[in-house]
């Protein structure tokens, strides 16, 4: 008779015996997190791309329906600015290129950055459209738009119409012209001369995705134009081909680029977490407008001519 | 007898030649003096309830009126308004600019309007001058009300009936703050009309919102500039007149008269108003717009309080019991029958530098340093900026000494000076000359029976008195110390100044007696005072400790120091005992020492020649804070405006803005023959100079050259000499610093131009008021002013730094012609001879040249930027081409472009898709495209 049961005899393993840590399923190796940096990136630069390209031009879109419906009633009841001092970005004149398909564009006073976001820009300093004397409106080539681009596709001659609250002008291309070309002389008593400004694109197959230069083009208003009304003083805050870096804008970068790592992150947690099919339909219109967000605040600090 | 007859004859042709002489001598004397002239009849003439005009009490005058300039005007420049035959003042105060003014009877209103005056068309982009667009600074002159239903202006014969209303002219809708005031039975608002078309009414009470006010416009005169219409008192003789200070668009906004914008000085003497209380003069038989008919009673107290001729006799002074007479009041100049009396002027003002940046100039020349040159360069940028042979330059006003620094750091092109740098330059640089200026001690001060004084007379040790913080202006300041302890308390009742200035008013209690305004920062325009002063015997005597004949001494701070060495006169060190701090709040709050408050030295020339031009004084010892925040930040603030007739402030200021502002400036004593220690009551033997032009040309002769540093100062010396004598110790000679090394091509040809012109006989040598010409206060460069040897200076430095020649030119070097350096179409420019000996030692250490440095971002408002197109930097050629060319912009974001930002995109995923897999799939991966290698290169294979 046995009180102690038997116990089983420990088996032992034939072979090698794996005493190497278990694996833990949770643990990224450090490459895949480089590789998805890098993919994150591509994946950024290309949305910036698109924006730069396509919806820029649709927020300059939004932008010129809403102030081509408040000119209107403006140079309807004569209210529209004829002389300095104007408020920036105000709307002052409806402009249109036929060569280049430019149709009822509108100029807006200004050209800092912000205010070539919306359209063409008058620059302070100069006498406004149809006035005797010069007036000088920049505008963009490619991005927000481009209404700009093309400039140097156009011949003499074309016709450049401008509409302010002081009547309709139509201007002839005299010359374009570029850095190292002469500068016409000074336009005669009692005619208007009008200048755009905008870059050029670069040689090459892909140069309009590279405008680097400036470009010029000279219109000139033989008759019908108006007595010059006050003029401003020139901006010198207005930086053309030069980038801004000013401390605002890049402050709220920084403040949108936070918005969108906590949208990302957010998303990627409830990713894990909830529903999949919840989190991606909440989640991506917030991770995408972070994104626009943080993409135009980026464009703020591009040129203003580009 | 027939020699008798004769000689008679002859006698008698002599005598009326002689007369006639005298009378048209006479005649012409004042005749070129004033810019205008014009008159007007000034009428007045009641129309009874019959309908007729009444010939017994119908008055008129001839009143002619003559103003010193009207054209070329810069802003707050002060013109004389004069008039004759005009009804005498009565009621007269003391200050005609000030508010209550405008209550006097039969003043003589002068208003500066914008507009052409004109029942036609207006020209476009004018306005069209009326009340409404006359300048008048508080808010009761321009709303009268009154409790009864006929104040005079409702009867005023030539108003229409839209004007006779018991309201006229209030805004529609009243705002809603003027519900909260009292109404009154008769209102009339003047409202003013901006240039940007916006409307002021005026009204009540602008600061509660009864109806708006313009942003220039203030009720107290320490906000902004003080008003400038003036209700001018004319004398029982009929005659008159004001100082009137012109205003451009940078003093006032909303009046915006410009070279552009044309405005007019209106002057409008006061007759009266010509009543007709029945309507009789109404074209349409109505008597007010709108309300009940006034009873015939009420018709015939208006017509009694119309005519009314005035309570004061003529040139009674003002008694604030006795009310004037409403009828013939300044007040009411805007009333039709008063307003067709009256004289437009039209004003003509000189384009300002604001007219360079519109024309497309372009980067301009930027040149630091000396304020005695600021009249010059407002009046030669615009005369620049237009001409197409010239260039457009900015005249960036600093300390001398720190503009002389950047230029020899390279961050400047040039710089104006009037001393020699303290170290020498590290390259060369050649100290052209350009002009003679001068400083000058401007003064406002009242005589004893409070008028304003003309002339003053100061020695140095006066100016030294001011200038080392000698008077203790307090009596606890003097007796709280030794140095000061037999000082009088401030100039006005000392001794010396009362001997050589007699008649003035004197007050103890008179801080800015005691000080003399100066310019906080180091400048060539205080180290030639000092310089002046140092050099005086009499001056430097009492500086190293004497005592001055009636006792005075110096402050020990100052005690035997050079004056040219002392940097800020704010040496003092005693602050006020506790009792003061406890008396002045602000004080208390910050205590410093108390006589560098009196001093208080100005920022810039402009706060100068304000103070001294209204009269203000800058000792920074008052205290106003607001009651409702007593503990809160407690400043110190000026004293501010004196009241006429109790002036007393001087200042440094230049020749040439003392006379754009039409300052009174005080004669400086240039030698005496009085003895030491004794004491004097007159100013016999000593010689006093006004700084005119004669002054400065018989200064041009003691102006020496220093053989090392090539600079022009005036030698005080020669004061003592007979001859020196009727010189202006003012004098300041002003350089251009240049670069003879390391400029651009094109600053170099453009500040060859700007000496060229300088020294052109027919442009910058040429006295005038216009654009373009030299203004009053400097001496041209011509061998006719004694300058001839400046002059031929000047042009050889021209042929050096259009060459560049790396050296500065001697003293003794040949003259060059103007022909031969100044052409800037020909190729070959002749380069100065070097003298062996004066080659500074710096060119032999001369650096890599910096480059200037690059202007700020060019800005796009001209495209058509005139950026010369350098020419290889050669000895022999100095040609600036005609034709500008296009400068354009760059940007390196844009030449890198979407293409870089793509294939950077492209090769980042790709990377990132690589770095994705595993090691093992890597593995297996590779060895799937080998096998595939392989089987394809098996698979060639037969």
């Amino acid at each position: 008779m046995t009180l102690l049961e038997e116990r089983a005899r420990t088996q032992l393993h034939d072979g090698v015996v794996d005493a190497s840590p278990p694996p833990s399923s949770t643990a990224v190796p450090s490459r895949v997190t480089v590789a998805t940096v890098l993919q994150a990136l591509a994946l950024l630069i290309v949305w910036l791309l698109l924006y730069l390209t396509v919806l820029s031009s649709f927020q300059h879109g939004h932008a010129q329906r809403s102030l081509y419906a408040e000119l209107r009633t403006e140079l309807a009841l004569g209210e529209a600015p004829s002389g300095a001092p104007i408020v920036p970005g105000t709307p002052l004149a409806v402009l249109s290129i036929p060569a280049l398909d430019l149709g009822d564009e509108v100029v807006v006073e200004g050209s800092r950055n912000e205010q070539l976001r919306v359209g063409p820009g008058h620059v302070t300093g100069t006498v406004l459209p149809g006035q005797i004397g010069v007036s000088v409106l920049a505008g963009r080539s490619t991005t927000f738009g481009g209404p700009f681009g093309g400039l140097d596709e156009l011949r003499a001659g074309d016709p450049i119409v401008v509409t302010t609250v002081q009547g309709t002008f139509r201007y002839d291309v005299v010359a374009v012209r570029v850095k190292g070309d002469p500068v016409p002389a000074p336009p005669k008593e009692g005619q208007g001369r009008l200048t755009l400004v905008s870059s050029l694109p670069g040689p090459g197959p892909l140069g309009a995705l590279r405008p680097a230069n400036t470009v010029y083009v000279d219109a000139a208003l033989e008759s019908g134009a108006v007595a010059a009304g006050p003029v401003g003083q020139t901006d010198l805050e207005a930086t053309y081909m030069s980038g801004r870096l000013d401390v605002p804008t890049l402050a709220q970068l920084a403040l949108a680029l936070q918005l969108l790592l906590l949208a990302v992150a957010g998303f990627a947690w409830g990713w894990h977490r909830g529903n999949r099919r919840v989190v991606w339909a909440a989640g991506i219109p917030v991770v995408v407008a972070a994104l626009w967000l943080a993409t135009s605040l980026s464009a703020h600090l591009i040129p203003g001519l580009i | 007898m027939r020699t008798r007859r004769w000689s008679r004859v002859l006698l008698a042709t002599a005598v009326v030649t002689g007369t006639l002489g005298v009378v048209q001598l006479a005649g012409s004397a004042g005749a070129d003096d004033w810019a205008f002239s014009g008159s007007v009849v000034a009428k007045r003439a009641h129309i009874g309830e019959d309908g007729s005009a009444s010939k017994d009490d119908a008055t008129q005058t001839r009143v002619d009126v003559k103003v010193s300039a009207v054209e070329n005007l810069r802003g707050r420049q002060s013109v004389r308004v004069a008039w004759s035959g005009a009804h005498p003042t009565g009621g007269v105060v003391l200050d005609p600019t000030s508010a209550e003014a405008k209550d006097q009877e039969y003043p003589v209103v002068v208003l500066q309007c914008r507009g052409v005056d004109t029942t036609g068309a207006v020209p476009r982009g004018q306005s069209r001058l009326g009340p409404e667009t006359c300048w008048t600074q508080s808010a009761p002159e321009r709303y009268f009300a009154s409790s009864s239903q006929t104040p005079p202006w409702r009867v005023d014969a030539y108003a229409s009936a839209a004007d006779r209303a018991p309201s006229v002219g209030a805004p529609d809708p009243l705002p809603e703050a003027c519900s909260r005031l009292s109404k009154p039975i008769t209102a009339r608002w003047l409202p003013l009309l901006a240039i940007d078309g916006e409307t002021y009414y005026g009204g009540p009470d602008p600061g509660v919102g009864c109806a708006s006010t313009a942003p220039e416009a203030s009720d107290t005169t320490d906000v902004g500039l003080p008003s400038n219409t003036v209700y001018g008192a004319t004398a029982k003789d009929g005659t008159g007149q004001a100082e009137f200070a012109v205003w451009t668009r940078s003093e006032n906004a909303t009046l915006g008269c410009s070279a552009s914008v044309r405005c007019a000085l209106v002057v409008v003497p006061i007759a009266g108003l010509s009543c007709d209380a029945w309507g009789n003069n109404l074209r349409a038989p109505q008597l007010q717009a709108n309300g009940t008919p006034l009873t015939s009673t009420q018709k015939s107290n208006a017509d009694a309080t119309c005519r009314r001729t005035g309570a004061y006799a003529p040139g009674e002074t003002r008694d604030s019991t006795k009310s004037s007479d409403q009828a013939v009041r300044g007040a009411y100049w805007w009333s039709a029958s008063n307003w067709r009396n009256r004289v437009t002027v039209p004003l003509s003002f000189a384009p300002t530098g604001d007219a360079c940046s519109a024309t497309g100039a372009g980067d301009a020349v930027e040149i630091g340093g000396s304020v005695v040159l600021n009249e010059l360069t407002a009046s030669w940028r615009p005369a620049f900026c237009a001409d197409d042979s010239l260039f457009a330059f900015s005249h960036v006003q600093q300390a001398d000494f720190f503009a002389l620094d950047q230029v020899d750091s390279g961050t400047l092109p040039a710089a104006f000076a009037s001393t020699a740098r303290g170290t020498e330059f590290s390259r060369p640089v050649v100290p052209a000359p350009v002009t003679v200026g001068g400083f000058a001690i401007a003064f406002a001060i009242d005589d004893a029976s409070k008028n304003r004084q003309e002339t003053l007379k100061l020695n140095a040790r006066l100016v030294a008195k001011l200038v080392t913080q000698s008077y203790p202006v307090t009596t606890w300041l003097r007796s709280g110390r030794d140095d000061l302890a037999d000082n009088p308390l401030n100039m006005s009742v000392d001794p010396e100044f009362r001997a050589l200035n007699p008649g003035l008013k004197s007050d103890t209690d008179l801080s800015s007696a005691g000080a003399l305004q100066l310019l906080s920062e180091r400048a060539d325009l205080t180290a030639a005072l000092t310089a002046w002063i140092d050099a005086d015997p009499e001056a430097r005597a009492w500086l190293d400790g004497s005592a001055d004949p009636w006792g005075m001494r110096v402050n020990d701070q100052y005690k035997a120091k050079r004056l040219s060495s002392i940097d800020g006169f704010l040496l003092d060190t005693f602050e006020a005992p506790d009792w003061y701090k406890t008396a002045n709040k602000c004080y208390g709050n910050s205590p410093s020492p108390y006589l560098n408050l009196v001093a208080n030295p100005q920022a810039n020339l402009s706060a100068i020649t304000i103070n001294l031009q209204y009269a203000s004084s800058a000792v920074l010892t008052a205290c106003n804070f607001l009651t409702e925040d007593p503990i809160g930040s407690l400043p110190l603030r000026k004293e501010g405006r004196q009241a006429i007739g109790n002036r007393f402030v001087l200042g440094l200021v230049t020749l040439s803005s003392a006379q754009r502002y039409n300052l009174r400036t005080a004669d400086l004593q240039t030698a005496s023959t009085v003895p030491d220690g004794a004491t004097f009551t007159d100013a016999s033997g000593r010689t006093f100079v006004h700084g005119d032009t004669a002054a400065l040309k018989a200064a041009a002769a003691g102006l020496k050259a220093d053989p090392e540093t090539k600079v022009w100062s005036f030698d005080y010396s020669t004061l003592q000499t007979d001859d020196g004598k009727q010189a202006y110790p003012g004098a300041l000679p002003v350089y251009l610093a240049a670069p003879t090394t390391g400029l651009t091509d094109a600053n170099a040809q453009d500040l060859a131009k700007l000496l060229c012109y300088a020294v052109d006989p027919e442009r910058g040598a040429k006295q005038g008021t216009a654009n373009g010409t030299l203004p009053a206060g400097y001496l041209a460069l011509t061998d006719s002013n004694g300058l001839g040897a400046q002059r031929a200076y000047t042009l050889n430095a021209v042929s050096a730094i259009r060459n560049q020649t790396k050296s500065v030119p001697a003293l003794d070097a040949k003259t060059l012609s103007y022909d031969s350096v100044c052409s800037f179409r020909t190729a070959a420019t002749p380069t100065p001879t070097t003298g062996a000996p004066s080659d500074p030692p710096a060119t032999a250490k001369v650096p890599d040249a910096p480059t200037a440095a690059p202007a700020p971002v060019a800005p796009l408002a001209a495209p058509d930027v005139p950026v010369k197109k350098a020419a290889p930097v050669d000895v022999a050629t100095a040609v600036s081409e005609e034709v500008t060319l296009t400068s354009g912009q760059h940007s390196r974001l844009g030449s890198i472009g979407a293409p870089l930002l793509l294939v950077l995109a492209l090769a980042a995923g790709l990377a990132g898709s690589v770095l994705r897999l595993s090691p093992e799939q890597l593995d297996t991966f590779s060895r799937r495209v080998r096998s595939g290698a392989r089987s394809i290169t098996r698979g060639r294979r037969p």
